[in-house]
């Protein structure tokens, strides 16, 4: 376990080289003016000049990626166009309301499509076994600034039970966190039905069963192990798709999170910000999936020497 | 005379693959749903090639004095902000968002099959490196990779398909390099490759052939995705840009109006609704039918 | 088939559902009354300092829902944005102010006023006044402020208006005099940059930030009505009311700003009572809030004006005048007001809006009218019409707005391609000077000069201003530049009838409308008035009724 721990710690290494390259040739390497990029949108061409001398661009373009690293490894991650100070620590400061949105959301999504993967796996076919899917469906077609929308006015203007905006307490993460979690739940919701149909076919489910063990034993014990460990991955890649729902429901729901700061960054062309938040957003999705893994490896001893 | 043996060698593989396609078909043709959803996948494409005869109206003319009029016998879907049809909007959308759905797949399937065939066949360092990258790219979160690179290259309908396809490949390659790696053991990849069969021969003749069904089934059922990320572009004010109408387009215009003309956002995101829900039915079906061990 | 006539069955009854609630949340039905009384906002979780429940009246504090989060509160570098505007004229006072409908001059900082020549302004101040740390304002602080203002290193806000300044002359602690380059006017309006402590922004100057705003913009301090507490980016910024006010302080104990940039969530909040401001009501949501016992919506003219800028100097064909022209008459402005902005606003055909002492009404009205658009058209010998790129900021009224231009200009085999730009590369794309046509617009003309020079003189092309349509006209130069330093009162309002009237002539604007702001509040917050120039000032004399 710990080797394997180590193993993946250090594959990490090149993956986050990889984004880091990546942000930077967003802005550097690609047809364009990286200096106007990175002025504000106002400076005048003198301006435009010293930014380009001050940022040394006319250097090679591998020397100046080391440097922009050094500095990011260094904590200077440039200053903000809009707010004109450090991006760092802004992005830090909003990081705990976005982790904590995406986390209320992913429970949300298993709570509701675990029990109801479950249920629609032992009783194919039937009426609830409809209502999932078309629920899923309707989860993976529905655009999720809809969704917020009639949430908010369902819930906060026609029945007053909840919050629409803010952030001042546990009630407030409730509407995005459920509009945040729809669309996942509906791939969770599939992937736990197909698997547990899978694992239901088993050999060893069916000698267990007939063994003579109740259906519900069975179920609980063996399958629905097994499908949680297809589930934990779908998460973890659910993740990029979820941080990147940020930017939108943040935005419906006011929520002062990454996803708005990205979004208020893409509106004032605030270059550093972006980058800021693109390594920080691929930086939390390689983490987050390491501890998936990790999980992962836990539960099924199988894959460690994997 | 080796030349012979492996024209025969490879005629039997193919005259096999026939028939399990065809076997396939049959099998497919008895899915009810799938079906189902074929005809409905048929009706939304012939609809979007004749949209100008289906539509009513022009999708694109206005007339102030008759907005937010709700569904009528003159508008069956009623007029949005601009007293356009929304009907025949819906209509002409169609066009567009398949478009931004197919023009995705086909270059995320582009990008991510050339990867993932590469690096599943030759692995080693070149898969290490091809998957390494991946990594990466998979790490950012889709819509906002794509947000910073339409924030850069502006707006528009190939942007956003560019844009769109940047984010969503490594997917694709990861499916693909499984699935070349279990079956680049098998024995008449051995034996081509014993006949002297270049890499490339191998890949394009027998190893794409075999992991086409998987891609099949993969893109009829991740291919809403674009048409409703598309959607959450626009929302955020970097999509497709007017006159140009997409079903995303008009769902986020509908968005201030939600409160005053339910059907200028309901409509639009029913269209999606239904599109998905064909392509899903289609592609649960193509799972069944092409392997049976899925599901 | 039994498996599927289920998944069929539950399918098309939940779609049915979709639109059923969907359509239930429409205004046909009048939108319900709450039960329960007004919901209280949540102060007493948020501020267990606050008074406890048993006192009398309600708490003091003021939520307001803004659609923007400003970036930088030192008044010195963040004045050109309202969200800024918003904050920083609670926190600072400046030496006047002036009535949002009369223009007149109030005193607030200043004592006296007087101007001897239009080229000598001497102020007066008031003595007493007292910043927020205790320390009392002088004339140090008033040429502290407006020698960052005027210091093109500082890259401060509004730079072209401190320009004119030659020199600050202090005579003691309370009577200093800024003398002018040249005879100007409009100076007077610019007296109300906000003062900031000279002090305070010194003790966080440091040889990199000689300005010290890395610090001030993120805590700022003045001698305002209220004190700046905190700012939770993203969440909220809270002021408190300041007890030695020179005015007195305050009735309300707290404002507290909260950013919700979406126009439907910050409606609903509002009528939910969650906030008792709603900056700015969009203007399709206004009839259905104004349906709302809960809530009082005011309009105000916001004092400008929306346009469609044609380059005059980039080729043919919108170098030609009757080109211009002839898309003016295209413009159905009665429509877009009752069907885009809902009745907020009245058609413009000039630049300065009713109401305005210098508005001239007698100026050319290129009204809606084809026939006459058309025969321009062929005089010009475009019959066939042409093809043009249209650039325009992402925002869904402006684009809308684009997309009718768009739709009227088809009808004339004009093809317009536009180019929605987020605010960056918008900006970017209006300093390259080559932009055939562009939406924009300008809010909160106080002295005519303010947009005429920017827009229209000839030395304001870009990069150096805001002139990008290239228009250069050496008659219209010279009515400005006489304009600019006219004492008498109505040979200024005569030579700006003359400008207004070449400008609309020569069309290198296409005047579209005169805005209006819906502002919506709750009916329990009294005696507060929002103000185009000063945004919320008014707080310092409002309270929530019981």
């Amino acid at each position: 376990m710990f080797n394997y721990a180590v193993k993946r710690v250090l594959q990490l290494i090149p993956v986050l080289l990889l984004i880091s390259i990546l942000v930077f040739s967003l802005v550097y390497a690609i047809p364009g003016d990286p200096a106007r990029m990175l002025a504000p949108p106002d400076a005048s061409d003198e301006e435009i000049d010293r930014i380009a001398e001050r940022l040394g661009l006319h250097r090679p373009l591998p020397v100046q990626y080391a440097d922009w690293f050094v500095g990011v490894l260094q904590g200077d991650w440039g200053n903000s166009i809009s707010w004109g100070r450090p991006v760092l620590p802004d992005l830090l400061r909003r990081l705990p309301a976005t982790l904590q949105l995406a986390a209320l959301s992913v429970l949300f999504s298993v709570g509701v499509a675990i029990p109801v993967g479950v249920l629609s796996a032992t009783r194919q076919n039937s009426f609830i076994d409809s209502i999932s899917r078309v629920a899923s469906l309707l989860g993976l077609s529905m655009p999720n600034f809809w969704v917020g929308m009639m949430l908010i006015l369902l819930f906060a203007l026609h029945l007053r039970l909840l919050p629409a905006s803010g952030r001042r307490g546990f009630e407030y993460l409730i509407l995005p966190a459920i509009t945040l979690g729809t669309s996942g739940m509906a791939t969770i919701m599939r992937v736990t039905r197909s698997t547990m149909l899978e694992v239901i076919r088993q050999d060893y489910v069916r000698t267990a069963r007939s063994k003579g063990l109740s259906e519900r034993v069975v179920i609980y014990k063996h399958t629905l192990r097994n499908a949680l460990i297809a589930v934990i991955t779908v998460i973890g890649l659910q993740m990029g798709f979820r941080l990147g729902g940020t930017v939108v429901i943040e935005r419906v729901f006011a929520y002062p999170g990454l996803g708005q700061l990205a979004y208020q960054g893409m509106m004032h062309r605030d270059t550093p910000m972006i980058m800021g938040n693109l390594m920080l957003f691929a930086t939390m999705f390689c983490l987050i999936n390491l501890v998936v893994d990790l999980i992962y490896a836990f539960v099924d001893p199988r894959i460690r020497y994997g | 005379m080796a030349e012979r043996i492996s024209q025969s060698d490879i005629e039997v593989i193919e005259t096999e693959s026939v028939s399990l396609w065809r076997k396939s078909f049959r099998r497919l043709l008895k899915n009810r749903t799938a079906v189902m959803g074929a005809i409905l996948l048929v009706g939304i494409i012939l609809i979007s090639i004749f949209a100008p005869v289906v539509a009513t109206h022009s999708p694109t003319e206005q007339s102030l004095r008759n907005q937010l009029r709700p569904p009528s016998s003159e508008h069956y879907f009623g007029t949005d902000d601009l007293g356009r049809d929304v009907f025949s909007r819906v209509v002409h959308g169609s066009r567009i968002s398949l478009m931004v759905g197919v023009g995705v797949m086909a270059l995320r399937g582009l990008i991510g099959i050339t990867v993932g065939m590469l690096a599943g066949f030759i692995g080693g360092r070149t898969d290490h490196i091809l998957m390494r990258i991946s990594d990466a790219v998979i790490s950012f979160p889709g819509i906002l990779l794509a947000l910073a690179i339409m924030a850069i290259w502006g707006a528009g309908l190939v942007n956003v398909i560019i844009a769109l396809s940047v984010v969503g490949w490594p997917q694709f390659a990861r499916l693909v390099r499984a699935e070349v790696l279990s079956l680049r053991e098998r024995e008449y990849i051995e034996a081509a490759r014993g006949l002297g069969l270049s890499d490339v021969g191998i890949m394009i003749r027998h190893i794409f052939p075999n992991i086409l069904p998987l891609i099949i089934v993969y893109a009829s059922l991740t291919i809403s995705a674009p048409i409703v990320s598309e959607a959450a572009l626009s929302f955020l004010g970097l999509g497709i840009q007017p006159p140009d109408v997409s079903w995303g387009r008009m769902l986020s215009g509908a968005q201030r109006y939600m409160r005053v003309a339910w059907w200028m956002a309901t409509i639009p995101g029913l269209a999606i609704t239904v599109t998905v829900l064909s392509f899903n039915l289609l592609g649960d079906g193509l799972r069944d039918a092409l392997d049976p061990r899925m599901n | 088939m039994r498996r599927t006539r289920w998944f069929w069955l539950v399918l098309i009854m939940s779609m049915f559902m979709l639109v059923f609630v969907v359509g239930c949340g429409q205004p046909a039905d009048p939108p319900p009354e709450p039960d329960e009384p007004e919901e209280e906002p949540e102060e007493e979780e948020e501020e267990p300092e606050e008074e406890p429940a048993e006192e009398p009246t309600r708490d003091q504090i003021v939520y307001i829902g803004v659609s923007s989060e400003p970036h930088r509160l030192d008044p010195r570098f963040g004045a050109g944005t309202v969200a800024a505007r918003n904050v920083q004229t609670l926190v600072h006072d400046s030496l006047i102010s002036w009535d949002d409908d009369t223009l007149e001059i109030e005193y607030v900082l200043a004592e006296e006023i007087n101007i001897p020549d239009p080229q000598t302004y001497e102020v007066k101040l008031r003595e007493g006044v007292l910043f927020h740390n205790g320390e009392e304002l002088t004339t140090a602080d008033v040429e502290y402020t407006y020698n960052t203002l005027r210091d093109p290193d500082a890259a401060a806000s509004n730079f072209s208006h401190y320009e004119p300044i030659e020199e600050i002359e202090v005579h003691d602690d309370y009577n200093l005099t800024f003398h002018l380059r040249e005879p100007n006017m409009p100076f007077l309006y610019r007296l109300r940059a906000d003062i900031v402590s000279k002090s305070y922004s010194e003790e966080h100057a440091t040889d990199e930030n000689p300005y010290g705003d890395d610090y001030t913009n993120m805590n700022p301090l003045g001698t305002g009505p209220f004190k700046f507490v905190e700012w939770r980016t993203g969440e909220e910024i809270i002021l408190e009311a300041f007890d030695d006010y020179f005015q007195g302080r305050p009735k309300l104990d707290q404002v507290i700003f909260r950013p919700i940039p979406d126009a439907t969530t910050r409606t609903v909040e509002l009528q939910t009572g969650e906030i008792h401001i709603n900056e700015e009501i969009d203007p399709v949501q206004v009839a259905i809030t104004e349906a709302d016992d809960n809530v009082v919506v005011s309009r105000r003219s916001q004092m400008g004006f929306q346009s469609l800028g044609i380059h005059v100097d980039l080729g043919e064909p919108t170098d030609d005048k009757r080109v211009r022209q002839a898309i003016s008459h295209m413009m159905p402005r009665e429509d877009i007001i009752d069907f885009v902005m809902h009745g907020l606003g009245e058609p413009a055909y000039g630049p300065i809006p009713p109401g305005h002492w210098a508005h001239e009404p007698d100026v050319p009205r290129f009204e809606y009218d084809p026939d006459r658009a058309q025969e321009l058209l062929d005089d010009a010998g475009y019959s066939d019409g042409f093809s043009a790129e249209l650039y325009v900021i992402e925002d869904s009224v402006r684009v809308q707005l684009c997309e009718i231009i768009q739709e009227e200009l088809s009808k004339f085999d004009i093809d317009v391609n536009i180019n929605v730009l987020e605010g960056g590369a918008f900006w970017d794309q209006m300093r390259t000077g080559e932009s055939q046509m562009f939406q924009t617009g300008w809010n909160a003309v106080t002295d005519p000069d303010d947009f005429m020079w920017r827009q229209f003189h000839s030395s304001s092309v870009p990069p150096h201003g805001a002139n990008r349509q290239f228009y250069q006209n050496p008659d219209f130069d010279a009515i400005i530049e006489e304009a600019l330093g006219e004492t008498d009162q109505e040979r200024r309002k005569e030579l700006y009838s003359e400008a207004q009237k070449m400008v609309v002539e020569d069309a290198s604007y296409v005047f579209l409308y005169h805005h209006e702001r819906a502002l919506g509040t709750s009916p329990d917050l009294r005696d507060f008035e929002y103000s185009i120039y000063f945004c919320f000032r008014d707080l310092m004399d409002a309270y929530l009724a019981d």
